[in-house]
């Protein structure tokens, strides 16, 4: 307790020879002023700028705290320029300067500061130390110390601050700083006016573009980055509306290859003016995975699929194809064999031409030769079902997508001979006046095959004892169209309806599931299409999958 | 940290601001009608002030009206000469000048101020100066406003030269620019006389200033048409700017332009003669 009050004590003491230290560099300061404002005003006298002069001294005085009075007479007395607080001041301290102008010798200078800050910043301190005495003791002790190094150092500052020139130097050091975080982000950042011209420019944008800010300063944003002109509209629409807007991918080539890119508009308004910042990322290497992960997936589907293909079209196909080229070459006369056979029957083969000829029989032959080859070419055109689709969104019927799917289906090798899809009834729900939903056909017809597969796998593991069915059902609803894929197979535990949509999350043998096909259907739905799908199933029962897709 | 980041987007926002409030001035829209104003205040202030008068005209001829500043006198001079504004306004001399280069535009009024379409410049100096009639400037210091001041500069030059003074006989003289920087340099000695308008001249008297010499009369400022507005458009224009004095409204968008300002009022060419020729003298000793 004594050795509180000690310190107490010796504290009041540091203080009070504080404070005539901290008077000193007030005093100082304001002697840096002075010469500060006699520079500026001389020179401004030099020009003869006396306009400028009182308008000077009024934004010193206004703007400058502490400052009491200060009034710049010529030497005629004439008073050029005069700012007075109305307050009076606590502590004046005054200061005096002549100033050299032009013929008439000497403008004098009168500047008074007011010091009764110094005595508020005691008193603060004062009862900073107080209450932290008692609380800390002997720790507070070295820390007044810092803290009383700090107030001084704050008070320098302070003075640093308000002065005019600092003042635009602390803009200055504010715009850098401003500038440092706009162009240390990474991406490529670009701010326009209401016009989409292009105001600011960072680092990245430089680097993406190969232009600098002052290049591109005032032009248009389709002139400084060409490869997001298309986006004009979008930029002018949300600069119009306001609202945030974000282009997920957009497309553009390089020397060839496709790069992707995310725009985020973010429009800004003021009371009057508006404009956006925009935000450019390159998302190329996300989207390449994503993409990655549908083509593996399609590839599974399809590859089912093309089994399917080459058994059931392409040997038929080929059967066609060679016996009506057979049938063609057997009835022209180039063949020995031909001549011979018909030698031997009687027949002239020139006559039997010109029967050919005139029943058309001719023709009909090279058209069932012709349309072969062209069904030929259709199965080699499937096989582009496996290369990458452009996601471009036409409105479809579900309804008809579905009956699509369940054709696909039943052509499916796999299903066909490994499951049994012909046992399995299917039962169709659908609404008719279902509005068109805008989507990538084969996108959604790849989500609905993996939910017609994957059921009629699970309810294949079953015993034989009740109907398989899958109900396919479509439904209308505010602003979505719902549809459902509904088995009677054995259903899911709770554990497995968490996990079903987890890449690689599968409970089939290895090599026979690969666990993607929920995750990439949950993928295009989600995201591509900007729906939902959930499941919901009980062991035993069933399950179902509901998946909704905005229709507008 | 927070607050030099607070600090940041402050001043970026205003950074911003600045930028798109200097674009969004008037630019060609549906070919809107042109009111060209000099450059003799800052731009804003110009702005505001023709603004009053540029929606009236907008009101009267149905098509919108915006107010051109010129980026300096030589500009503002071509712009009209050559017909690419609608409607300017001019000081006395740099109509002058304007008629003298590109030849005669159709006229439409002139301003009035205190119920005088003409004005007077005043020499001045501070009381006790011992200047008390031009002659007494030899060697004496004088303060020009700006060159192409019809009255800072042009008109008092003109009496210098009629009282037999021409600049070199004075002891020193500058251009400070402005009227009102004219006044001041007066009142603080730095010079011993200098020449100024009449509502200067009349601000500053409380504060010391006196005139010793009056100019003739000149005739005030003036607005005009393009030389191939049609017929109907001058008429039209001219009537409204006529009936400007008869509402209060009108009499508020006068006094917008400046206080004290009474009507705009029919003008003829030959109101400016007296200017001519005295630009005409100037220019044979060699002041353009
Ligand atoms: N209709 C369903 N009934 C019961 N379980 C299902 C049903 N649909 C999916 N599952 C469960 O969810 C798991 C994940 O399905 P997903 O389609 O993602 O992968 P997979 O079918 O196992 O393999 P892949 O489709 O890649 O060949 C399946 O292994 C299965 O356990
Ligand atoms: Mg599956």
């Amino acid at each position: 307790m004594l050795l509180m009050f000690i310190l107490t004590a010796s504290t009041f003491a540091i203080l009070e020879q504080q404070r005539e230290r901290l008077l000193q560099i007030a005093i100082d300061n304001a002697k840096d002023d002075i010469q500060f404002i006699k520079s500026t005003l001389s020179s401004t006298l030099q020009q003869n700028n006396f306009e400028q002069l009182g308008g000077l001294v009024e934004t010193w005085g206004r703007h400058v705290r502490y400052t009491h009075e200060l009034k710049i007479t010529a030497a005629n007395g004439f008073v050029l320029g005069h700012f007075q607080r109305d307050t009076p001041a606590d502590r004046p301290h005054r200061l005096e300067e002549k100033i050299r102008y032009s013929y008439q010798g000497l403008a004098s200078l009168v500047f008074v500061k007011d010091f009764g800050s110094v005595d508020d910043s005691i008193n603060k301190l004062r009862w900073q130390l107080m209450s932290g005495l008692l609380l800390v003791g002997l720790v507070f002790w070295r820390m007044s110390w810092l803290s009383l190094h700090r107030k001084r150092e704050a008070m320098m500052l302070d003075r640093a601050n308000h002065r005019l020139q600092q003042t635009a130097e602390q803009l200055e050091a504010t715009r850098a700083y401003l500038r440092n975080v706009f162009d240390s982000m990474p991406s490529t950042l670009v701010a326009v006016d209401a016009e989409a011209n292009v105001t600011m420019w960072n680092k990245g944008a430089e680097k993406a573009s190969a232009m600098t800010a002052s290049e591109v300063q005032g032009r248009s944003f389709s002139e400084a980055l060409p490869v997001f002109a298309s986006r004009m509209r979008e930029l002018k629409e949300a600069i119009e509306s306001g609202k945030p807007t974000r282009i997920e991918r957009h497309v553009t080539r390089m020397d060839g290859t496709p790069r992707f890119s995310e725009i985020v508009i973010y429009p800004l308004s003021t009371d009057k003016n508006r404009g956006a910042v925009i935000r450019i990322d390159d998302v190329t290497q996300r989207i390449q995975m994503e993409q990655m992960m549908v083509q593996t997936e399609k590839m599974m589907t399809v590859g089912g699929l093309a089994a399917g293909m080459a058994h059931e079209i392409n040997n038929p196909l080929s059967g066609v194809l060679q016996s009506s080229q057979n049938i063609m070459r057997r009835l022209s006369s180039d063949l020995p064999a031909s001549t011979a056979t018909a030698k031997e029957l009687g027949l002239d083969l020139a006559v039997m031409h010109e029967f050919l000829e005139r029943r058309g029989i001719l023709g009909f032959l090279e058209g069932i030769r012709e349309a072969a080859e062209r069904a030929g070419r259709i199965v080699a055109d499937m096989l582009a079902f496996s290369r990458r689709s452009t996601t471009e969104f036409s409105p479809l019927s579900i309804n008809e997508l579905l009956d699509t799917v369940v054709r696909i289906a039943a052509s499916d090798y796999d299903l066909k001979k490994t499951y049994d899809f012909k046992k399995i009834t299917i039962i169709r729900e659908y609404q008719s006046d279902l509005p068109a939903v805008p989507c990538d056909r084969t996108e959604i017809e790849q989500v609905l095959l993996n939910l017609i597969k994957n059921a009629a796998h699970a309810m294949a593991g079953q015993a034989d004892r009740t109907q398989q069915q899958i109900v396919l059902r479509t439904r209308k609803e505010v602003d979505w169209v719902r549809i459902e894929v509904e088995d009677n197979g054995p259903g899911m535990s709770e554990e497995v309806q968490r996990r079903v949509f987890e890449p690689f999350f599968t409970t089939k043998p290895i090599g026979l599931g690969t666990g993607l096909g929920m995750s990439v259907s949950y993928y295009i739905i989600t995201e591509q299409h900007k729906g939902t799908i959930s499941v919901d199933s009980m062991l035993g029962k069933g399950s179902r999958f509901v998946i909704r897709l905005p229709y507008r | 940290m927070p607050r030099l980041l607070q600090r940041s987007f402050c001043s970026f926002l205003l950074l911003a601001s600045f930028y798109w409030a200097t674009l969004s001035a008037a630019e060609k829209a549906d070919r809107p009608i042109v009111l060209a104003v000099h450059p003799y205040l800052p731009y804003q202030e110009l702005q505001k002030r023709y603004q009053p008068l540029a929606s009236y005209l907008k009101r009267v001829l149905g098509t919108k009206v915006v107010v051109r500043i010129g980026r300096d006198y030589s500009e503002h001079i071509a712009h009209i000469g050559t017909d690419r504004v609608d409607i300017a306004y001019l000081g006395p001399a740099t109509y002058v000048r304007m008629v003298d280069k590109y030849g005669q535009k159709p006229l439409l009024a002139r301003l009035e101020v205190g119920g005088k379409p003409f004005f007077h410049g005043y020499l001045v100096t501070r009381s006790g100066s011992g200047v008390g009639a031009i002659e007494n400037l030899r060697e004496k210091r004088f303060a020009f406003g700006d060159p192409a001041s019809t009255m800072s500069h042009l008109v008092p030059r003109h009496m210098l030269l009629e009282a037999g003074l021409d600049v070199d006989d004075l002891a020193d003289y500058q251009f400070l620019g402005s009227h009102k920087n004219v006044a001041l340099a007066v009142l603080s000695g730095a010079f011993d006389a200098g020449a100024v308008k009449e509502e200067v001249m009349e601000s500053f008297k409380s504060r010391g200033l006196r005139s010793f010499a009056k100019s003739a009369p000149y005739s005030e400022h003036i607005f005009v048409a393009r030389s191939d507005a049609d017929d109907e458009f001058v008429v039209t224009v001219k009537k409204a700017l006529f009936g400007l004095a008869e509402t209060a409204e009108g009499r508020g968008i006068l006094r917008s332009i400046k206080q004290g300002v009474t009507g705009l009022v029919p003008v003829e060419d030959a109101h400016y003669d007296n200017l001519r020729s005295v630009l005409k003298s100037l220019s044979a000793h060699g002041v353009e």
